[in-house]
């Protein structure tokens, strides 16, 4: 299992979803260690993020929260190798990330984008494991993926010929049956409505719980975060960097309608809102004096 | 059905009216250029079913075809790679314009002093001039796929073979497609011209050896013959790109 990757020549190794057992300390899959990272501008760099720190345990379910534009898109991008960190490290399943890896899945914003229309649903899922398993092993895992979404009845269609919430549960679908320990979601359910909203909420909280999966989703939805995670890591500040870790008491059985009625519920969503609206004032505040 | 059929309808009139046109307005015409549609018409059934069509027809037609195949097949191969090396291409691109922006037409005269007058010269010139199109569409198209599409294809680690030929290709596809129909067009003009340099058989050089002959019918009959010939190569195009891009979003192909 090799966790390097580079961009073209793919390093890949087999999927495998079971992390290795650490020698000493308790496992971490991941830990993120002062991350930095800096974007070129005409005239030098613009630091995004400083000294990001913080792990995921096996399972986990972590939200990052934190006003738009601060960092969290940089942030997933550096612990999906899609993008070195300029500083730090991120280690995921106790190797230091240098590219893309197998021990990650990733859930884009935009399924419009990142599904491939000519395609039907099954080969959309199948299209990362080619070349990965045998022929019998694929099909068992695309199959389960697409039932473990809900889309059993749909395995022909191409995307573009379903609703936005089903084309989403097809990015899912196949980023599960990568069979990585660690998902990522970038605000996955950002252009969906409401009600397709607290479907794919309860759904993802559900593939966590039966895939064994630790997910990072990131979200601008305050309550969203808490309804999901177990715990939720506030970035903020200019350059960004982690300026909360809250653990979420909520126990493992989550409902829409009595989770969100908790007074823990109420009380963490004020304590969050109060921070992320800290980060953005001072947000605003470097904005205005570059 | 009766959508389709107004759509024929619709479609044919003008035709229709302009043949009419045609054939009163040259009844009985003494004219030598302008000779009676129905002697020209004679003319066809006369030597293109089938005599011609196997001495003249079948060459050219395999020539074109010959030449449109391997344009499209260099083309888009480069047009994958070019557009998948972006540096490679802005360094190349004089080079590019350059090559595009010389007719094939001028190649004509070094192609035959380097082939000859055979079939290897003209598959050579409709290859040359036929393969731009596909190439600069292809191109275009590759550079220009979604970023989340190379997200997916290195996040996921997809393999080179499927990067290429199950994501960039189909992506590219429609726009593929659009740069292979100029290239048909392009195909059949250089064919016929190709056929007027010192061929010895072809529909190009029927017509030039019966207007040289003052076979005024005969010529008209090669230039309707080779009409029906592109219209005909055309609608089969128009088939076989729907037929292609029969999984794509209804938008797309509706370009
Ligand atoms: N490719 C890039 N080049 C330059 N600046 C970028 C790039 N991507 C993002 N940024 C900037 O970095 C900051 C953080 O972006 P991002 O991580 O997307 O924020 P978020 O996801 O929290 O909204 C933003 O100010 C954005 O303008
Ligand atoms: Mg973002």
């Amino acid at each position: 299992m090799t966790i390097t990757g580079s961009d073209e020549m793919s390093t890949h190794a087999g999927a495998s979803a079971n992390p290795e057992p650490a020698t000493g300390a308790p496992h971490k899959l991941v830990t993120i260690r002062d991350v930095g990272h800096d974007y070129p501008t005409r005239d030098g760099h613009r630091t995004v993020l400083d000294k990001v720190s913080f792990d995921v345990n096996p399972g986990e379910f972590i939200c990052i929260v934190g006003p738009s534009g601060v960092g969290k898109t940089t942030i997933l991008r550096c612990i999906a190798g899609l993008q070195p960190s300029t500083r730090g490290e991120v280690k995921v399943n106790g190797r230091v990330l240098t590219g893309p890896s197998s021990d990650v899945g990733l859930v884009f914003q935009d399924y419009s984008r990142s599904l491939m229309p000519w395609m039907s649903v099954t080969d959309n899922v199948a299209l990362p494991l080619r070349k990965r398993l045998t022929r019998v092993e694929r099909e068992r895992r695309v199959t389960a993926a697409l039932r473990e979404v809900g889309l059993d009845q749909h395995t022909e269609s191409k995307p573009w010929q379903l609703s936005g919430g089903m084309q989403q549960r097809v990015a899912i679908a196949r980023a599960l049956a990568f069979g990585a320990p660690l998902l990522l979601m970038d605000e996955p359910f950002a252009s969906v409505d409401a009600q397709t909203r607290a479907e794919l909420e309860d759904l993802s909280l559900r593939v966590r719980e039966d895939s064994g999966q630790a997910v990072i989703l990131i979200t601008h939805d305050i309550d969203e975060s808490i309804y999901l995670a177990d715990r939720i890591i506030v970035l903020g500040g200019s350059p960004a960097s982690v300026i909360a870790e809250l653990t979420v008491p909520l126990g493992s059985n989550r409902d829409q309608i009595n989770t969100k009625s908790l007074p823990e519920f109420a009380e963490l969503r004020k304590t969050v809102h109060t921070l992320i609206q800290e980060a953005s004032r001072s947000m605003g505040q470097k904005g205005g004096s570059k | 059905m009766i959508r389709s059929a107004r759509t024929a309808l619709l479609q044919l009139w003008l035709p229709v009216l302009l043949i009419s046109l045609w054939w009163f307005l040259s009844v009985g015409s003494t004219s030598l250029y302008f000779p009676a549609l129905s002697d020209i018409l004679d003319a066809v059934g006369r030597l293109w079913l089938f005599e011609h069509a196997v001495s003249d027809l079948l060459p050219s037609m395999r020539n074109m075809l010959t030449g449109f195949v391997l344009a499209v097949a260099i083309g888009v191969t480069l047009g994958l790679i070019l557009g998948s090396l972006p540096r490679l291409l802005d360094a190349i691109e004089p080079e590019l314009e350059f090559a595009r922006a010389l007719p094939a037409v001028a190649i004509l005269p070094i192609a035959i002093l380097v082939l000859g007058l055979g079939d290897n010269m003209r598959v050579f010139v409709i290859t040359l001039g036929a393969v731009w199109p596909v190439l600069l569409n292809t191109t275009a198209a590759v550079r220009g796929i979604d970023p989340t599409v190379r997200d997916v294809e290195s996040a996921f680690g997809i393999d080179r073979v499927s990067r290429y030929l199950r994501i960039r290709l189909p992506a590219a596809l429609p726009q593929i497609l659009s740069g292979a129909r100029i290239s048909l067009y392009i195909s059949i003009a250089l064919l016929v011209i190709s056929e007027m340099q010192g061929a010895g058989q072809g529909i190009g050089h029927f017509i030039l050896a019966s207007q040289r002959d003052y076979a005024v019918v005969d010529m008209w009959s090669g230039v309707i013959v080779l009409g029906v010939i592109g219209y005909l190569l055309q609608l089969a195009f128009r088939a076989g790109e729907a037929a292609l891009l029969r999984n794509y979003p209804p938008q797309r192909t509706g370009k």
